[in-house]
């Protein structure tokens, strides 16, 4: 099968489905390899002829190749970054090469079951199956059954137990790796931390094994020396539940690798440009990583650290690059906390010059919850002033005390008067309700909160314009994260989610906000799934048996396929979603090291029960949350270390 | 309003995978392209401002385009033979710009003046092509991808083409055992549907009905045997499919594009041969698209 082109077979089916341009590949920046193997010695040579005659490389045994894959739709792959990051340091990588793979709608895989077409990547149209190292992003928890769905498309069985030499070698990484237990069944190995600094260790790895001819229980064992991977079959739960390692050289706790110069760090600049419309259609440049403001309910806000920025001269510079490559007409600087950037005020000026006149518009994709944010947000929306989004969180200061949201309604209502006077119409406010210590007051003053903004845009908008002043209020169900101060506490009960929620909708919002809110039923799974152990794996298979797949799509999920799946393995989601650890249980997730100690954690979660807030070590002092002495790595801002 | 006394002309094809490309992706494609062009396109002012420029008329997804048309304004003079050039250089393959002329900048839009359309359409006919489920044309039912000129439209026009509607088209008319049909019988069943003078077919809930006696240019053509292998084998640089030998009918028409748009030859070629067995609609390929000047000439 290997170096078999599915394409012949797939072709045929793109005039039955939604948006076929999803699987073409041929976009711009695409690797085409229209492959005509000429015979079997010009392949054993590693040459091939293309349908346009010229003569190639080609990717025979000799390369070792890579699928990787973002499980759900090629709308959201492709704008995810990860992807893009790992393909562009895997092609670098002499005699390796990555292909992007996706999860067909439901349309085309209802149609390639049909007939026996497993799951391919796009580049060649070669069957995952066939490749060295099949790698999975885990973005986050309701893509659990689309995982499963993918590896069951690809034709490989979907335990790690059952999967033999023959078939790639099946690796996690994303943030949905710092618990990575719900999943450890399926995978082969996980990273954690961040895949660019660990990736070209782990093929070499493996490549060494594949050319000792290693089994595959050698080659697992000789990927779980390598600092950052972790081989969940090496290890099992002893007394008390703990992880313990089950052969020599696997060890504990599995340590997050992370790129300690991050402003060397090669920037994607000739990106697949996609031809259907994608999430975030536009070129990115991620400006820095890791935020330091240590909301205590953030689980990116942890696991991501320490802050590193980019310099504004390498963020310039490769936004021009990556637009001259691409031909979008927007740019989007992304991170955390974009407006945290040291230098933000120097790159927007000057990305604002080098595009005058281009019609190309630079994003920023949340703002800063103050003054200086909405000046930032100005700088660059020109006369186009569509959308501003704040996040709040809670409702009074005292919740936000407690979850360390070091902002105060002064702040919000400054932004919001800055972005109203400015000409801003709308803008959106990020809510979570059952928080810790929650109380009706909390939930009710989210409402009072989101009045008195909306009284403060209308003072500041334009007079004539004041009837057209709009907001919209966002309520998310709060869900503890691992490696977070709240970690230890379970999701409020599901009828209490109802409650609180049946409160808020009885409140009065002005008629000029409209309130959303999530998903009770799809928070719990996510909670359920984000606070297990080994036990979830089943559970997550059984759910998939019920058919669940596209979780994250409202209109596919189905919290009843949830739970008769927990009820069949003798589960409840309840439970899994609502109980509490004691501070000196063995966490499911206790021996994976994001670098922040748990005797942070933990003293976090104390202070939050003092409402007693934190500093952010980017502007005040450190706060020995741990990060920097355990990874060896330190913050840096505008390209200069800070000791 | 910036300066934008050049109106640029692009003739491009689209084809080989990426005639499944909706219009609105094929305008964006080619927007991009522009843009790493880096050709001196004039934007738009204003509250969102944009590059200047008019697509002519849509083409659905599924359909190859050999003849189509790109308006886009220059704030500069920019020789063509450069501007082709430089697109040559950031090019698709599969949306391939083949010439760039200078227009008048206050002549009629492309929509306006562009009316008349030239069809291929390639029919596997009995033996193994017409019962291999293959079905290389989306939404050949015509009724699910919204690109019947509707151009500009919101949302992702031309995306969804009908799976059941091709389901039809590949299994039941697919049957073993059918009489392979002829160019004749074909040609007959359109002259039939377009003497009756209007076409109604069914768009979601409702009828979507087409003047006939204004929408048709020049009566089909059809041949068959070594004449339409030939035909084939001469474009299959343009990806008329795997088609060579004989089982296919080529068959050609001149449509023209309405008020209320241009009905799609394969709804044309359905309604024909609604009680037949055994065919399939392989490629359909618009092979010209101009204006009436241009007509005697055709």
């Amino acid at each position: 099968m290997r170096d078999h082109s599915l394409w012949e077979k797939i072709e045929p089916l793109l005039a039955r489905v939604e948006k076929p341009s999803r699987y073409l590949n041929h976009e711009y920046n695409a690797r085409v390899d229209e492959l005509q193997v000429t015979g079997v010695d010009s392949a054993a040579a590693g040459v091939a002829v293309t349908s346009d005659g010229a003569v190639v490389e080609t990717a025979v045994k000799a390369t070792y190749r890579v699928a990787l894959l973002y499980p759900d739709t090629y709308e959201l792959g492709q704008s995810n970054q990860a992807i893009a990051i790992l393909s562009h340091a895997i092609n670098a990588l002499s005699g390796c090469v990555a292909e992007r793979s996706f999860l067909p709608w439901v349309d085309l895989i209802t149609l390639m079951r049909e007939r026996d077409i497993p799951l391919f990547t796009l580049e060649t149209t070669s069957p995952v199956a066939s490749f060295d190292l099949f790698g999975i992003t885990l973005p986050h928890e309701l893509a659990a059954t689309n995982i499963v769905e993918a590896l069951d498309l690809a034709g490989l069985p979907l335990y790690s137990k059952d999967r033999g030499s023959e078939c790639p070698l099946v690796l996690g990484g994303g943030p949905l790796a710092f618990n990575p237990e719900p999943l450890a069944a399926f995978f082969d190995a996980f990273v954690i931390g961040e895949g660019e600094e660990v990736t070209g260790e782990f093929i070499a790895v493996h490549r060494a094994c594949l050319a000792r001819g290693d089994s595959r229980e050698e080659t697992l064992r000789a990927l779980a020396t390598i600092e950052g991977v972790y081989v969940p079959s090496l290890y099992a739960p002893g007394k008390g539940g703990a992880l313990l390692p089950q052969v020599n050289g696997a060890s504990l706790p599995i340590t997050k690798r992370v790129v300690a110069d991050f402003d060397a760090c090669s920037i994607v600049v000739d990106p697949v440009v996609p031809f259907v419309e994608v999430a975030h259609d536009r070129f990115t440049v991620e400006v820095l990583r890791g935020c330091s403001r240590g909301c205590r309910f953030c689980q990116a806000g942890m696991i991501y650290r320490p802050v590193r920025e980019r310099t504004a001269d390498t963020i310039v510079d490769a936004v021009a690059q990556g637009l001259a490559n691409t031909g979008y007409d927007e740019v989007s600087l992304t991170s955390l906390s974009t407006t945290d950037h040291s230098q933000i005020e120097q790159i927007l000026r000057r990305l604002n010059r080098l595009l005058a006149n281009t019609g190309v518009g630079i994003s920023i994709p949340s703002q800063r919850l103050d003054a200086f944010g909405v000046a930032m947000a100005r700088m660059v929306a020109g006369e186009k002033k569509t959308g501003l989004t704040f996040a709040p969180e809670a409702g009074t200061q005292r919740l936000r005390d407690i979850i360390n949201k070091n902002v105060t309604e002064t702040d919000l209502f400054d932004a919001i008067a800055c972005a109203y006077a400015a000409g801003w119409l709308r803008c959106k406010l990020y809510f979570m309700i059952g928080l810790p210590e929650e109380t009706d007051e909390d939930v009710l003053g989210i409402v009072e909160l989101a009045n008195r903004a909306y009284a403060v845009a209308k003072d500041a908008a334009e007079v004539n314009r004041r009837s057209n002043v709009r907001m919209s209020v966002s309520v998310a169900i709060f869900v503890p994260q691992p490696h977070t101060p709240f970690q230890w506490g379970g999701q409020i009960a599901h009828s209490e989610i109802e409650r609180r929620l049946a409160l808020l909708r009885s409140a009065h919002l002005h008629k000029g906000i409209k309130l959303h809110w999530h998903d009770p039923a799809s928070s719990r799974v996510e909670a359920a799934l984000a606070r297990s152990g080994r036990e979830a794996s089943e559970l997550i298979e059984r759910a998939w048996r019920q058919g669940a797949r596209f979780d994250a799509w409202s209109e596919h999920f189905d919290a009843s396929r949830w739970e008769e799946a927990a009820s069949f393995c003798g589960l409840s989601l309840a439970e899994l979603a609502e109980r509490d650890f004691a501070l000196d249980e063995a966490l499911p997730w206790a021996h994976i090291d994001s670098g922040v100690s748990s005797d942070f954690l933990l003293s976090e979660l104390k202070r939050s029960r003092e409402a007693a807030t934190s500093e952010d070590c980017s502007f005040g002092s450190c706060i020995d949350c741990g990060v920097c002495p355990a990874l060896d790595a330190d913050v840096v801002l505008g390209g200069d270390s800070r000791g | 309003m910036a300066e934008m006394n050049f109106r640029l002309r692009l003739d491009f094809q689209k084809h080989g995978r990426l005639r499944f490309l909706s219009h609105l992706e094929v305008v964006r494609a080619l927007e991009r392209m522009i843009r790493r062009a880096q050709l001196p396109y004039a934007v738009s002012q204003g509250f969102n401002t944009h590059m200047r420029y008019a697509p002519g008329p849509a083409l659905p997804v599924g359909t190859v385009g050999l003849d189509e048309h790109f308006d886009l304004w220059l704030t500069e003079y920019l020789n063509p033979a450069l501007a082709l050039g430089r697109l040559g250089d950031v090019g698709l393959r599969g949306l391939t710009i083949t010439a760039a002329s200078y227009v008048d900048p206050r002549a009629k839009g492309l929509q306006a003046t562009h009316i008349h359309e030239e069809y291929k359409l390639v029919i596997a006919v009995g033996g193994a092509g017409a019962v291999s489920g293959v079905d290389g044309v989306a939404g050949a039912e015509g009724d699910a991808s919204g690109t019947d000129n509707d151009v500009g439209a919101e949302g992702d026009a031309g995306g969804v083409s009908d799976a059941n509607g091709a389901e039809t088209a590949s299994d039941a008319n697919g049957a073993n055992g059918a009489e392979t049909l002829s160019a004749s019988e074909i040609v007959d069943g359109l002259t039939r549907v377009i003497a009756t003078g209007a076409l109604s077919v069914r768009r979601g809930k409702k009828n979507k009905d087409y003047d006939l006696t204004q929408a048709i240019d020049w009566m089909p053509v059809a041949c068959e045997g070594q004449a339409a292998a030939t035909t084939c084998e001469g474009q299959a640089a343009v990806d008329y499919g795997e088609r060579k030998a004989g089982d296919i009918v080529i068959l050609t028409m001149g449509l023209r594009a309405t008020e209320r748009g241009t009905v799609r030859p394969e709804l044309l070629l359905r309604a024909a041969l609604v009680d037949k067995q055994g065919w399939e609609l392989k490629s359909v390929v618009r092979t010209r698209l101009y204006e009436d000047k241009e007509l005697e000439v055709s």
